[in-house]
């Protein structure tokens, strides 16, 4: 068994610190160094310089001279989502292999540099992702192995039961808007930080990779049409800065099959659990309805803080030790990663072909 | 308003009528023969022993015999959809209140229990505005009417009794063997998309429908309803029924507005509604683009 261990270099770190913790939950993995380009905003450095402290390792503000003065061999990028692919890229073309925060990016040429890159240096590229779930494992398992027959329908439903603000119409007339950064950069305290950037992201393009993902990897197939209605209907912040906080898509894939994905960050009243998170897969022999947060323990009690989760999931962290595992075959056998770089883009291509549907209302080609 | 109790007949054999006839003994202020006409011809030579139908002939025959009773003055209880197409209702609803018999669409989706529920939730605003229906509907074949009207009729009219609307888009594909997934857009932002597979082994179907509201939600979901039986390997499941006191309530509504000289609470009209609105669904099948309303009627969206 190969017992080397990798060395970590964490190039930014600026939202939830979800993927560089799971990376290092994993043995095969050491955190050597953070590091992040020094025109960065203030806030930037001070949650890098955090990290690098807790952990014991170095925040150097050069992301290149760290690459090479720590020989990082693995490059874990948590920034803001703009600068995820660009980060990969510089990274690749390093030598290192990357594990890169969701999403992608919120645009596909962005991600075609990193397709080609990561191509042409030879390195790994992972899209930190839940397929390694519990559920979301079993079911992969079972579709492949025939429990459905050959599949012909893949529904997803993906509801986050969070509150981001304010809800819809509380803001007065001739208050401004919310401005979607200094938000993002505020909720970190509650880890709803996923979407932090300059750019606005709703839900689709935020969340939308997770459910996408499942439907990839359990059915081996790319979207090729979709067609989508968009929305800002629970939260004032995501009205205020056009992006949708519900979505539905109708999905054309490979092969004739059909599929669905309806996504919302429903609020935190609208379910006892994270949401109602659950894949509906139908087949020439039948159909097979999971829900991805099972197994999940129920706990109540009196005085419950509201935002609790009455029902909490078992084995999330299993998830991240798995996506670091993964990894770490493919590593080790030259082998491929559970979400790979052109799946990623795929990915993001498909949010994007449904983020222009829901504003055209046609139905738009994947490419 | 009619004085003495309403004397029901069931006519027609489209479905198990078991249910209607143990709904029998819960009615209050009407009663139902035991007896069913095989046909229309059979009902109206004996047209004396009942005041109103509960009609459940095949599709093809429905809405003329819904005009035929109509015209012999009994009001009407039909099951959805009221006829083949939406002119084919349209004409027996003008028929019926040509006539100034009632005429209600039964069988729809909004007597059963768990829609009761969120039916009246919503209507308590406890959801907010809805911006979702997402519904998954599975069974076998050989269950319900396997035309288009007859798989849709019952998650339409409950998608736009939802929304207070119909659709302003519509969006619909359709897969061998019986699949068809369906996708709404209201004005306003709300949404739906449904499923609907006819090709699950023998055997039970499988039944979900979520509401997501801007300050609630509501899941009513066989998934959530399952009980386990242990009998060595993986377990096995059931899941329990929905009772029949939702059919009671249904008829009972049918007596009631009757009695009071009021319309139904599912009109002929919202029959007409749905109607138009699987019209769509098909023409958007044929087209393989999505169509939008304007002013009454849908058009393929450029």
């Amino acid at each position: 068994m190969n017992t080397d261990i990798f060395r970590v270099g964490v190039l930014s770190v600026v939202k939830h610190d979800y993927l560089p913790n799971g990376i290092k939950l994993h043995p095969r993995f050491e955190i050597v160094v953070v590091a992040d380009d020094p025109d960065q905003p203030d806030w930037v450095h001070e949650r890098n310089e955090l990290y690098a402290r807790e952990n014991g390792v170095p925040y150097v503000q050069d992301v290149e001279k760290a690459i090479a003065e720590y020989n990082v061999q693995v490059a874990a990028v948590s920034s803001q989502v703009e600068r995820h692919c660009g980060l990969s890229v510089r990274a690749a073309n390093a030598g290192c292999h990357v594990i890169q925060d969701k999403p992608m990016s919120t645009r596909v040429s962005e991600c075609d540099r990193v397709v080609e890159t990561v191509e042409r240096k030879g390195v790994k590229f992972m899209m930190w992702n839940r397929s390694c779930l519990p559920a979301i494992i079993e079911a992969r398992e079972a579709i492949r192995s025939g429990v459905v027959g050959e599949p012909y329908a893949f529904h997803a439903d993906f509801y986050f039961s969070k509150d981001v603000g304010p809800p819809k119409g509380s803001r007065k007339p001739g208050d401004p808007k919310t401005d979607w950064l200094e938000f993002l950069i505020a909720a970190h305290v509650d880890g709803s930080d996923g979407g932090v950037g300059v750019e606005p992201l709703g839900e689709l393009g935020i969340e939308g990779c997770y459910p996408l993902a499942y439907i990839a990897s359990m059915s081996g197939l790319q979207v090729r049409r979709v067609y989508a209605e968009t929305t800002a209907h629970f939260h004032q912040l995501y009205d205020d800065n056009d992006v949708e906080d519900l979505a539905t898509v109708t999905l054309e894939m490979e092969g004739g099959v059909l599929g669905s994905l309806s996504i919302g960050r429903i609020g935190v009243a609208s379910h006892p659990d994270i949401g109602e998170i659950k894949m509906h897969i139908l087949g020439s022999e039948g159909g097979f309805v999971v829900s991805e947060a099972r197994p999940e323990v129920g706990v109540y009690y009196r005085n419950q803080p509201p935002k609790e989760f009455k029902n909490e999931r078992l084995n999330a962290i299993e998830n991240d030790y798995l996506l670091a595992d993964d990894f770490a075959r493919a590593l080790d056998t030259d082998g491929d990663t559970i979400l790979n770089a052109r799946t990623s883009r795929a990915i993001t291509a498909t949010v994007q072909a449904a983020l222009e549907s829901g504003r055209t209302g046609l139905p738009v080609d994947v490419k | 308003m009619q004085s003495q109790a309403v004397g029901l007949a069931v006519v027609g054999c489209a479905g198990d009528n078991d249910d209607y006839l143990q709904a029998a003994d819960r009615l209050r202020r009407g009663s139902l023969a035991q007896d069913v006409f095989d046909t229309i011809d059979d009902a109206l030579a004996k047209s004396d022993t009942f005041d109103a139908a509960i009609v459940r002939t095949p599709l093809d025959g429905r809405g003329d015999a819904v005009c035929r009773l109509a015209e012999a003055g009994k009001h009407v209880l039909v099951d959805a959809p009221i006829a083949a197409s939406a002119t084919g209702a349209e004409e027996a609803v003008a028929v019926a209140a040509e006539n100034g018999v009632a005429l209600m669409v039964g069988r729809t989706l909004r007597f059963l229990p768990g829609n009761q529920t969120i039916l009246s939730r919503l209507a308590e605003k406890k959801l907010g505005a809805p911006g979702l229906l997402r519904v998954h509907r599975w069974s076998s074949a050989g269950g319900a009417g396997d035309s288009v009207p007859e798989l849709l009729v019952g998650d339409v009219d409950l998608a736009i009794q939802i929304f207070g609307d119909l659709p302003a888009r519509i969006y619909a594909l359709q897969r061998e063997p019986a699949y068809l997934q369906i996708h709404f857009g209201f004005e306003g932002g709300g949404m739906a998309v449904l499923d609907f597979a006819r090709g699950l082994p023998e055997g039970r179907g499988y039944d979900s429908l979520h509401v997501i509201g801007a300050t609630g939600a509501a899941y009513a979901d066989d998934h959530h309803n399952t009980h386990l039986v242990y009998r060595g390997g993986d377990p096995t499941t059931r899941i329990s029924g929905h009772g029949n006191y939702h059919v009671a309530r249904e008829v009972q509504e049918f007596v009631d507005a009757i009695i009071e000289s009021r319309t139904p609470l599912v009109n002929g009209e919202e029959g007409c509604k749905a109607l138009r609105v699987i019209a769509a669904v098909c023409a958007s099948i044929d087209s393989g683009q999505p169509l939008r309303r304007n002013d009454g009627s849908y058009e393929v969206s450029q």
